[in-house]
């Protein structure tokens, strides 16, 4: 591989397994409020139980986010030292606000944990508010440096360098609307049917106590709805992005669609292989005038595609492949969320099939955020700041990333089993309770000194 | 004061609070591991309860710096970018060893031992690496390869006896800060026997760091920025820093009831401060001797100002937050030692 294809695969492999894990601390504090605030409305115990279960999950994985999460920021500096020269003179803010939010998110979790049942519930709920805001904020600041890589503005670019910078300009770039909603109330989407799945897990569990059975029905019940309703949030959002792209980054759009050339009445190909060479779309449905009603609002809407611009920047078209991917899981889990809905409706029990596939949908939606980032970047291509600098142009010129890559695989994959085992260590010690809802983990010392952010 | 000067003064402060926090919190748990191995549990337990809530903080504070250097000397950030993608590696690998290890520990008390010792190990290593980095900005080992690039030459640095001795300073400096700190933390708590054994370990580290920091500022490469010479102008300052280790260290061997020890970890801390204001003022204007100077470096004015006004914003706003976990935090201390006090001091059986 080339050097820039190893930086690339570093870097890449940091941000796919940070991107988990900040997946999660980005949703899990907003189910923790919602718990929170269920548990105060209905005084029911089992909503401050699961609340307590998120919150152990939550804290295993803020403090190993933390550290990818410096990861990526040290990494951006030392592999993309170009990258970062530029950034620091037009849009170093939202990195430097981040900072801040995630101070925020930490203290309160801190003070969400310690304080524990000596706080009242309604102090709980403000800290676990901030925990959310905190987390929500640090997410869509890093997104907002990524959208201003996909539509740079507030700046001159004069001879390779930055003059006249707006800093705050250049933090409200045309792409950052659409792109930071589409991430946030995605990661709420995938937050909400991963704890659905461990849910559905638990009653799939052969021999399960009443108690049991109750809890885990009432905590998938919040999870799907939650995640549902994220899920459709997800969808409106996506079609304001694909809207966006037909104007801000039509190349992007037109390698996902697989689009070679403009044209009005373009149609949405869904499935199949891009073939470079022909130009065609091997294989796939072809809905005519869709992608010009999805793209402009009107079915005879002009649609441009890859021909209008150099082969040299075409991004790779493979994309087209991984978007059906992702809109696929995307409308597989509002199915999913919807069958349940209606058998929650009818009052009937749930068929362990439905049960199975939604232990399948949480794990394919944190598949569909891994592939929607990759979908983001590699999309890009070759552009690293669209339009002004190729990602060949900041990469490092230090040698010996191979080294680096082996080894940072292998940290993170002893870390992805460290994480894997400590959740199942903690929650088979810690397993429900089977006495009602008293919350008896609450007395164990371990529960209330060990957990702390 | 032009405005290059005090952002150059901004960045130095942040390194300065996080040199005497990540001290505190690096040597911590070096020192839990060094106590659980002498199976003195009450040590160990002040030490971890210590590190618990406070890593994450201490490590977002580590964030800060390259940020805030990226947003004030863009040019600092690429220049020391490009030399350092292979030892920052090695540093982010132990951090993420820690921290992932640390969390990895609520969990299960099964697997204490290796938690405690890949933590400790990795705690009593990461500030030593932090301070080799001052050994780099005094130059000497960075060159300038074809097309104005930046090279080091990696064995060249990290033999060099020069680099050691950073090494050795910055190790010894977060041992003998935190055994103060946790001194002082066992006071509060009200275990006298905890005292008195982090006191003991303060009193062999002191001097040890003292020399290893004395050696640090006198030592010097050929083609370096000559600092013992720069640092003479400096003199009040750094006499007043020296004083003030005496001070500080002198306290210690009032008899244990009567050891104020605060007034120890003070003192300390001003002789930190002190030293630090001495070696950035003699090291000033240079981030990159003899290459890059501050005001090269420098971002454009408005992303300039606007950084330091974010800065300043960002912790008037969290100060209260900052209060808050304090005032939480210091009450939880004292209920924990006396949970362990009241189950035994012998038992390694924690709840």
């Amino acid at each position: 591989m080339s050097h820039v294809m190893m930086a690339r695969a570093l870097f890449g492999i940091t941000l796919g397994y940070h991107i988990a894990y900040a997946t999660i601390s980005v949703g899990a504090p907003m189910l923790i409020v919602v718990a929170e605030i269920l548990h105060l409305k209905t005084g029911q115990e089992i909503y401050r139980l699961f609340a307590k279960r998120v919150t152990m999950v939550l804290v295993l994985l803020v403090g190993v986010g933390l550290v990818t999460g410096t990861t990526v920021a040290v990494m951006l500096s030392v592999l993309w030292p170009g990258f970062m020269k530029t950034v620091g003179q037009v849009i170093n803010l939202p990195f430097q606000i981040e900072v801040f939010a995630f101070m925020l998110e930490s203290l309160f979790l801190a003070i969400y944990i310690y304080g524990g049942q000596r706080l009242s519930a309604r102090t709980r709920i403000i800290s676990a508010g901030l925990v959310s805001v905190g987390s929500g904020l640090s997410a869509l600041l890093i997104t907002d440096v990524n959208a201003f890589m996909n539509t740079p503005v507030g700046f001159q670019w004069v001879n390779g360098r930055v003059t006249d910078a707006h800093p705050w300009q250049a933090m409200l770039s045309p792409a950052m609307p659409t792109e930071l909603a589409h991430v946030l109330v995605s990661a709420y989407m995938t937050v909400g049917f991963v704890f659905a799945a461990i849910a559905a897990k638990g009653l799939l569990k052969r021999g399960i106590t009443k108690v049991e059975r109750d809890y885990h029905n009432k905590v998938l019940r919040l999870t799907i709805i939650f995640g549902g309703v994220m899920a459709v949030a997800t969808a409106v959002i996506g079609d304001a992005s694909g809207k966006f792209l037909a104007h801000f980054q039509p190349e992007k759009l037109a390698a996902a669609e697989g689009l070679f050339q403009t044209t009005h009445h373009a149609p949405l190909v869904i499935g199949g292989v891009v073939n470079a060479a022909t130009g065609k779309v091997v294989g796939g449905i072809a809905i005519p005038g869709l992608l010009s009603f999805l793209a402009t609002g009107s079915l005879s809407g002009q649609v441009t595609g890859l021909d209008a611009f150099p082969r040299t920047t075409w991004p790779p078209l493979f994309v087209h492949s991984l978007f059906d991917v992702m809109v696929s899981i995307g409308s597989f889990s509002i199915a999913v969320a919807g069958v349940y809905v209606l058998y929650l409706w009818r009052q009937r029990s749930m068929p362990r099939w439905l049960l199975w596939t939604i232990v399948t949908t949480g794990i394919l939606s944190m598949g569909g955020i891994e592939d929607g980032w990759v979908i983001a970047e590699i999309a890009r291509q070759p552009w690293m700041i669209y339009g002004y600098l190729h990602v060949s142009q900041a990469v490092t010129a230090s040698g010996g990333i191979s080294w680096m890559f082996g080894g940072f695989l292998s940290l993170y994959t002893v870390l992805l089993a460290g994480t894997i085992w400590a959740l199942r260590v903690y929650f088979r010690k810690h397993p429900l309770p089977t006495d009602g809802m008293s919350c008896s983990t609450e007395t164990s010392p371990v529960k209330k000194r060990g957990v702390s952010a | 004061m032009n405005i290059v000067a005090l952002g150059a003064a901004f960045i130095w402060a942040m390194i300065s609070i996080y040199t005497i926090l990540g001290g505190i919190d690096f040597g911590s748990s070096f020192w839990r591991w060094y106590f659980s191995r002498r199976k003195n549990w009450e040590a160990e337990e002040v030490a971890h309860s210590f590190v618990s809530p406070t890593w994450e903080l201490v490590n977002s504070f580590l964030v800060l710096i390259p940020v805030a250097i990226v947003g004030l000397f863009p040019g600092a950030a690429y220049a020391y970018g490009s030399i350092l993608l292979i030892p920052a590696s090695m540093v982010l690998g132990l951090l993420i060893l820690r921290g992932a290890y640390w969390q990895f520990g609520y969990a299960s008390e099964q697997k204490r031992g290796p938690i405690i010792w890949v933590v400790g190990l990795t705690g009593l290593i990461l500030p030593g690496l932090f301070a080799t980095i001052l050994g780099l900005s005094q130059g000497g080992y960075v060159s300038r390869g074809t097309q104005g690039a930046y090279v080091l030459p990696l064995a060249k640095f990290l033999f060099s006896p020069q680099v050691l001795v950073f090494l050795a300073f910055g190790i010894l400096m977060a041992l003998y800060l935190s055994a103060l700190f946790l001194a002082q933390y066992a006071k509060q708590a009200g275990s006298l026997e905890t005292f008195a054994a982090f006191r003991r370990s303060a009193q062999w580290v002191g001097p040890l760091s003292a020399v290893s920091g004395i050696l640090a500022i006198v030592s010097s490469m050929h083609g370096q920025l000559d600092m013992s010479h720069r640092l003479v102008t400096w003199w009040p300052i750094l006499g007043l820093s020296f004083v003030m280790f005496l001070v500080g260290y002198a306290g210690l061997f009032r008899p244990v009831g009567m050891t104020k020890v605060r007034m120890s970890l003070w003192a300390t801390v001003i002789q930190l401060v002190l030293a630090q204001i001495a070696y950035g003022c003699a090291h000033y204007p240079y981030v990159l001797y003899p290459y890059l100077t501050f005001s090269d470096a420098a971002s454009n004015h408005s992303m300039f100002v606007t950084t330091l006004v974010i800065f300043v914003a960002g912790f008037a706003l969290l100060a209260p937050g900052f209060y808050l976990f304090r005032s939480l935090f210091i009450k939880d201390v004292q209920s924990v030692v006396s949970q362990t006090a009241s189950r035994g001091t012998v038992t390694p059986k924690r709840g």
